[in-house]
């Protein structure tokens, strides 16, 4: 039996995920003594304000933001891979981050892009959020509709994936009609951030993606059924067509309010998965959905601490990291399996 | 109307008089009031003027073995600015396009003569322009700021993004057909070409500058680079008008109003030396974690430091282009405390800023509320008169920034360029 | 106790591609599905299965209407082998088998004692205790077969449906697939319906025969004197 290793795997994963978190607090570009951040989140007044300011408002928001969008995109991506018995499968297969950013690029680019005007408003950060929540909505309806009336995923996976092509080409137009200033600022949005989420919209991310992880522990059973095929997951009792929709539902649900707070974060949701399965060498949801929560919210811990760069002034955009630390990582894990 | 006659003291005969540039209200009435040139710039002018009338070695030697270069008469004095200079010779007038930091190296020349004259030796690799000078298209504000200083509007033949322009005369003249809107972002070529301009004003590089130069290039139109941006000293990039002068024969005027600004500029920088303290200061509005900073060289940096303001960055030297990209944490850190928080961009109000980002309602210029922002002459399209007539007018961004700083020294200053947010 | 009365399957009102199917099965029974290529075997075994809806006609298992219940229900009285090729990665025979108790199992898919018990008797019964902790996708093909019919079997259905099970496989695993199937069928009662080209070992395990006739015609023979000769002449081969 292998629940023993498991379990051990999964309490030193929990412990190193618990490091990464810590990281993101102890380490960023201001080089604040370690003494003085543990006495801030015990809760003691240290002298300066300033560090007591960076650690509880922009730190800490961002180290929960990493945390949670790294078990949320982790979790969507392994159900789509499931769903679509497809181990390319991210969780933006469907196109919800295509509608996001889409939202993003209207409230960001249209007013320049269509000459109303190059960029006459403060980009407010909850306006960003409603932009993306939006796009993501109004591109998950779509797709919601679809799959009442397609009942092949391969069907749904492909207008997603058109959809997706389609916005992002909509978008490149209004990109070449904008102003620098407003290229620029969609262009940073793109980068992803996990520190740019701040205190007032932490709760809001905590509670969506902590409402999409239990959700997505109900969906274990159907999606190991899934595995089978359509034909045996039927004969085996599961019904079908619902157990679809939810899975497109809850995965939607992750991504597009992921995507909406901290902007389009790649790889994450591709890689994790497959580091999982070939961890815990399992494929059964049931131990997959907690791995990926605690891999995914490990990694993009570290992601976050690369980012910050810490010693110098200068930030790296997250996507860039996690596409970096990523793409070796699935490599190496497909080859090593592939030896066996 | 009458809010901007108290502002400058005019008389409404003399708006009426007409053809006074908003932007340069203020300071038109007291020159033609003023009305006399310095000595030495006449002198020198006179110079200019007698040199013109002379023959001159622009023209060939008939015998064909011995050319004969031409030599200098004189040069136009440039004090401040190090990107161009104006040099007269007999019947031609050659205006060079340099390197800031090596001004050896050329980046572009221009000779200017009259259309029947041969083109003179010594000058291949330069661009001919016939004289007189037409009409020319400006793809770029702050030259449209240059050319209203120097009431040239009417050598304006057309513009782009239209938006973006502050100069209400520009707005008129658009209407009237004056002015042709030659496109947005994207230049209108065969606009561009029907208006038969004598040159195309470019900023080179910076913009999509470059592909528009190899357009024109292709399109046989004359372009010109007006390249004042890259000068960083506030003074050096307002004596460029000096450079938009030469091309219409308006040095004597372009000298007179420099020397008014400069000296304005000189008497308030000194102004602000006396203050016994300097305020921290930083600028820019963040965009997510990134904070665009100036770097010390820049030029918000140096009029920041000549109003009597501690600049958090002046020491810092740049990395990208003369920004420095850094994390809002570090800026954080270093400006908490800072007493001044200016350039906000679009922000109109302090809840604006604190929209954009919760974190920004931690500064202490924010809770003071000494947030000042330099968009106080902004147009509905997002255009700022501050990078339109504030590039040749940086005595009065000066006297704003130390009407900010030290009040007590400017007690009846009204802001200008710029304004308190709320 | 399985029966069906002028059945009539296909897709869809328009398509209907047999007849007049009756039927009955009971408990104990191995039954073979006989017919050409295209006759419409696995049309028939789908129909059966609830996998899809008959055209017209009445079919009753245990009384009840198969294709009028939920899912859930219709999966602890019926469970299937199918010729889809499963392709899963990381999953050891024993948890594909353990995945056949899921319609016992609560809204998690915990397995508890019972249903531990159910899956070793199942690796029992079908003799794979030395498969069961290797991976799936690394058995020979008779071994797959096997695990599938494992899973199946531990789905403790009434009845089972398989659709070509010895298809693909060489002589000595077909021998072992149908004995295996044989002994499911006496040893623990349940009505055992396959499809197949093998007529021969049709004809040495089956106790009924099913024949979808080239003239649209159903019979059932049962193994009575004769009945070789029946079949045979249901399938139209001369001998």
């Amino acid at each position: 039996m292998t629940t023993g290793r498991n379990t051990l795997l999964f309490i030193a994963l929990s412990i190193l995920t618990l490091i990464a978190f810590v990281a993101q607090l102890l380490l960023g570009s201001v080089q604040i003594p370690f003494g003085q951040v543990v006495a801030v989140l015990t809760g003691h007044h240290i002298q300066n304000e300033t560090w007591s300011n960076i650690i509880l408002q922009s730190r800490l928001p961002g180290a929960l933001a990493a945390l949670f969008a790294g078990a949320g995109l982790s979790v969507s991506g392994l159900q789509m891979q499931t769903l679509f018995r497809n181990p390319v499968a991210g969780p933006f297969v469907l196109g919800i981050s295509s509608g996001a950013s889409f939202g993003v690029a209207v409230f960001i680019l249209a007013a320049s892009a269509f000459g109303l005007a190059p960029q006459t408003h403060i980009i407010s950060g909850w306006g960003i959020i409603m932009a993306a929540s939006s796009g993501a909505v109004a591109i998950f309806l779509v797709i919601f509709v679809l799959s009442f009336r397609l009942s092949d995923v391969v069907a749904i996976l492909i207008i997603g994936l058109m959809i997706g092509g389609g916005i992002n080409a909509v978008i490149e137009i209004m990109q070449s009609f904008s102003s620098n200033e407003a290229l620029k600022n969609y262009v940073l949005w793109s980068f992803g951030s996990f520190r740019y989420v701040d205190i007032s919209q932490i709760f809001y991310l905590v509670a969506i993606v902590t409402i999409g992880c239990v959700f997505s522990f109900y969906l274990s059973k159907p999606l190991n059924l899934l595995l089978l095929g359509d034909t045996y997951a039927s004969s085996s009792g599961l019904n079908i067509r619902p157990a679809k929709i939810m899975i497109v539902l809850c995965t939607s649900i992750l991504a597009g309010s992921i995507t909406a707070f901290c902007g389009p974060i790649g790889f994450v949701g591709l890689a994790v998965p497959h580091i999982a399965r070939s961890l815990f060498k399992t494929a059964d949801h049931k131990i997959l959905t907690p791995a990926c929560i605690v891999l995914g919210a490990c990694i993009c811990c570290l992601c976050n601490v690369l980012a910050s760069s810490p010693g110098s002034d200068y930030i790296l955009p997250v996507n860039a990291i996690t596409s970096l630390t990523g793409a070796p990582v699935v490599i190496w894990v497909i080859l090593k399996q592939k030896k066996v | 109307m009458s809010k901007q006659m108290q502002h400058t003291g005019l008389s409404r005969s003399a708006l009426r008089a007409g053809n006074l540039s908003m932007a340069s209200d203020k300071l038109y009435p007291a020159f033609y009031r003023a009305g006399k040139p310095l000595f030495g710039t006449l002198g020198l002018l006179l110079l200019i003027i007698i040199s013109l009338l002379l023959p001159c070695c622009q023209q060939r030697s008939t015998k064909p073995t011995t050319q004969k270069a031409c030599s200098k008469t004189s040069s136009l004095p440039v004090k401040y600015a190090k990107g161009f200079s104006v040099d007269y010779y007999h019947g031609f007038k050659v205006i060079t396009i340099q390197d800031l930091k090596d001004t050896a190296k050329t980046l572009a020349q221009y000779v200017l003569l009259p259309a029947n004259k041969p083109a003179p030796v010594g000058f291949e690799n330069a661009e001919l322009i016939t004289t007189p000078v037409h009409k020319a298209v400006c793809v770029s504000t702050t030259t449209i700021g240059e050319m209203a200083l120097l009431n040239l509007l009417d050598s304006v033949a057309g513009v782009t993004d239209v938006a973006l322009i502050y100069n209400p005369q520009v707005a008129q003249k658009l209407k009237s057909r004056q002015i042709a809107d030659i496109g947005r972002q994207e230049v209108n070529y065969e606009k561009l070409v029907e208006l038969h301009p004598a040159f195309v004003f470019t900023s080179g590089g910076y913009d999509g500058g470059d592909k528009l130069q190899i357009k024109l290039n292709s399109l046989h139109i004359q372009s010109v680079l007006d390249l004042e941006y890259k000068e960083q000293n506030p003074l050096g990039r307002a004596e460029w008008i000096k450079f938009i002068a030469a091309f219409y024969n308006r040095e004597t005027l372009a000298d007179s109003l420099f020397d008014t600004i400069s000296t304005r500029y000189q008497q308030l920088k000194a102004l602000a030396a006396s203050a016994k303290q300097q305020p921290a200061v930083f600028c820019n509005l963040p965009f997510k974690e990134i904070w665009y900073m100036p770097c010390g060289e820049n030029y918000i940096a140096q009029l920041i430091a000549d109003a009597g303001g501690n600049f958090l960055w002046k020491d810092e030297a740049a990395t990208n282009g003369l920004n420095l990209n850094l994390d809002y944490e570090a800026v954080y850190n270093k400006a908490a405390q800072a007493d001044y928080w200016i350039n906000t961009g679009f922000a109109a109000s302090l809840k604006d800023i604190q929209a954009s980002d919760k974190k920004n309602a931690l500064f202490k210029a924010y809770k003071t509320g000494n947030v000042y922002s330099n968009n106080k002459r902004n147009t509905t399209g997002g255009g700022f008169d501050f990078w339109e007539s504030g590039t040749v007018r940086p005595d009065e961004i000066l006297a704003d920034l130390i009407a900010v700083f030290h009040p007590e020294l400017l007690k009846d200053h009204a802001l200008y360029y710029y304004q308190k947010l709320k | 106790m399985l029966s069906a009365e002028n059945m009539s399957i296909g897709y869809g009102a328009g398509k209907q591609i047999f007849s007049g199917i009756n039927f009955s099965a009971v408990a104990g029974d191995m039954i073979g599905l006989l017919g050409v290529n295209g006759i419409g075997k696995s049309t028939l075994l789908r129909t059966i299965a609830g996998l899809q809806p008959r055209t017209g006609g009445n079919m009753q298992l245990n009384n009840l209407d198969i294709h009028a219940i939920p899912a859930a229900e219709r999966a602890k009285h019926i469970s299937i082998v199918l010729t889809e090729r499963l392709a899963i990665d990381n999953i050891t025979v024993r948890d594909l088998i353990a995945l056949g108790r899921t319609p016992y199992t609560g809204w998690l898919g915990k397995l508890n004692d019972t249903d531990w018990q159910e899956i070793e008797n199942v690796i029992r019964v079908m003799k794979i205790e030395k498969l069961q902790a290797r991976l799936f996708n690394q058995l020979s093909d008779g071994e797959k077969q096997k695990a599938v019919i494992a899973r199946a079997l531990c789905q403790q259905t009434p009845l089972m449906i398989l659709d070509e099970p010895t298809a693909f496989l060489d002589f000595r695993n077909k021998r072992e697939i149908l004995d295996i199937l044989k002994s499911i069928s006496t040893d623990l009662q349940k009505t055992i319906i396959f499809s197949t080209h093998d007529i021969e070992a049709c004809l040495q395990y089956c106790n009924k025969f099913w024949i979808m006739t080239e003239t649209g015609t159903f019979r059932q023979i049962k193994r009575t004197e004769n009945y070789r000769a029946e079949v045979m002449e249901a399938l139209s081969i001369t001998v």
